[in-house]
């Protein structure tokens, strides 16, 4: 109730003002941002009811020291170059 | 004399040899490859990975009646599991029916390894208790009425895997250069071919041997420390149950296998640095020396119902790593959302009034 409160005083207020327009979208990005962080918010607790998880690598289990790499080549190969031109600035055109 | 064509690396179109350079040229991209680099291609498309493993095992068996343990077989899961012949008539550890006494075994493999039980009962309970702790969403009810059952501990059977992995690899990676003069913006790409190649061993890799208990929640309890595995001594199973394998090792190695894979690919392209990208173009892992134990590791199982549905739990009996999903409160679910959704909007919105001014 007290977000609804808050949100329509908001409104009212924005509502006085030239920039409505502008107010109200900036309102709106907020609501989805809260949105966003309610779902992340409840989401993070109802992962902590599962533990169970199926392991997908063997790291734990590498012999210490075992890492023996035999052959590293690094071969360049061929290059590009791309351009584009450069957005002439606005001013200027005046 | 057969005419030699080089495809270029980007288009696949046929480069022209530079002359004067020790360079090929793709009349269709520009992009300017070395000789060096062609040849270099060549032979590295010619290694190959061959060698596979051989995860054949063969064990030594128990004795009939050996000092005096007994084969119980449940009638509901078809568990079997292996305790002292004293322990007569008792439930079964996976579904809590009753489970009778069988026969005396005999033909069955006998474990080659076995790590000792650390921890108590009384520490698995406590564990429990500690699960249910900082849970938000979980039912008060389940929390507050749950009816826990006996708790087993259960010696699991799991096979162990060591191998060498011989891994081959290929990567074409890029380096990215930008920079701008009064009328262009340059991007500059680098293309490489990255070659490695070498060995990663691997000992002790765990494959959950029983069909009765669920596979993810045995690896959800790694990792154990293996290297406090001893031989195996039946002295080791008072008090407790022994599970009997009933997944041989060779319908297990494909784990195994998998996670060794998966685990060498990494190793190796975590070598490869220095640059924007990295896609890997062929990476070929042939398992070497291999080798398969046969191991019990100690595991408190802990199971209870709620809501006609059962919920098992599982603890570590070396380290007391305690695992087990548990049930959702949808109402404090919801309750949440809208608590956090208030609080969020209320100081988002009156921030985005402010900046708005």
């Amino acid at each position: 109730m007290n977000t609804f409160n808050t949100l329509t005083i908001f409104i009212l207020q924005a509502a006085g003002s030239p920039d409505l327009g502008s107010r109200l979208t900036a309102a709106a990005i907020a609501l989805v941002i809260a949105l966003l962080i309610a779902l992340i918010g409840v989401s993070s607790m109802k992962g902590k009811l599962k533990s169970v998880k199926k392991q997908q690598m063997a790291n734990q289990y590498v012999r210490e020291g075992s890492m023996n790499l035999k052959a590293q080549n690094d071969l360049f190969t061929h290059k590009q170059v791309e351009k584009r031109p450069r957005a002439e600035r606005t001013e200027n055109k005046g | 004399m057969a005419l030699m064509e080089y495809k270029c690396p980007n288009c696949a179109g046929p480069l022209n040899y530079e002359p004067g350079t020790r360079d090929m040229v793709c009349p269709y991209c520009d992009s300017v490859v070395s000789i060096e680099a062609l040849e270099a291609m060549d032979a590295l498309l010619e290694e190959e990975a061959t060698e596979s493993a051989d995860w054949s095992y063969e064990g030594d068996q128990w004795q009939a009646g050996e000092e005096g343990m007994a084969l119980y077989s449940c009638n509901s899961c078809g568990g079997e599991i292996i305790g002292e012949e004293s322990l007569g008539s008792t439930s079964c550890p996976f579904c809590g029916n009753q489970v009778v006494i069988s026969s005396k075994f005999s033909g069955t493999l006998r474990p080659d390894l076995v790590i000792p039980f650390k921890l108590n009962r009384e520490e698995a309970k406590e564990a429990l208790k500690r699960h249910y702790e900082g849970k938000r969403l979980l039912p008060g009810v389940f929390r507050d009425k749950n009816h826990l059952d006996e708790v087993k501990g259960v010696y699991v059977p799991f096979w162990l895997f060591d191998a060498e992995a011989d891994v081959r690899a290929d990567y074409d990676a890029t380096k990215v250069r930008r920079w701008s003069d009064s009328h262009f913006h340059y991007t500059e790409t680098s293309h490489y071919r990255v070659h490695r190649s070498g060995g990663l061993g691997f000992d002790r890799v765990p494959v959950d041997g029983s069909q009765a208990i669920d596979d993810t929640l045995m690896e959800s309890l790694e990792p154990f420390h293996l290297q406090e595995a001893v031989d195996f001594q039946t002295a080791y199973l008072a008090g407790y149950f022994a599970n009997k394998y009933d997944v041989d090792a060779e319908s297990c190695y494909p784990r195994a296998d998998e996670r060794i894979q998966r685990s060498a690919k990494q190793a190796f392209r975590n070598t490869v640095k220095g640059y924007n990208t990295v896609t890997p173009n062929r990476e070929d892992v042939a398992l070497t020396n291999s080798r398969v134990r046969y191991a019990l590791l100690p595991v408190y199982l802990l199971s209870t119902s709620w809501e006609g549905k059962n919920y098992l739990f599982a603890m570590s009996g070396q380290t007391g790593k305690f695992v087990g999903d548990l049930p959702l409160d949808k109402k404090a679910y919801w309750a949440w959302f809208f608590k956090i959704f208030g609080i969020a909007s209320v100081i988002l919105v009156a921030i985005s009034q402010l900046l708005a001014r």
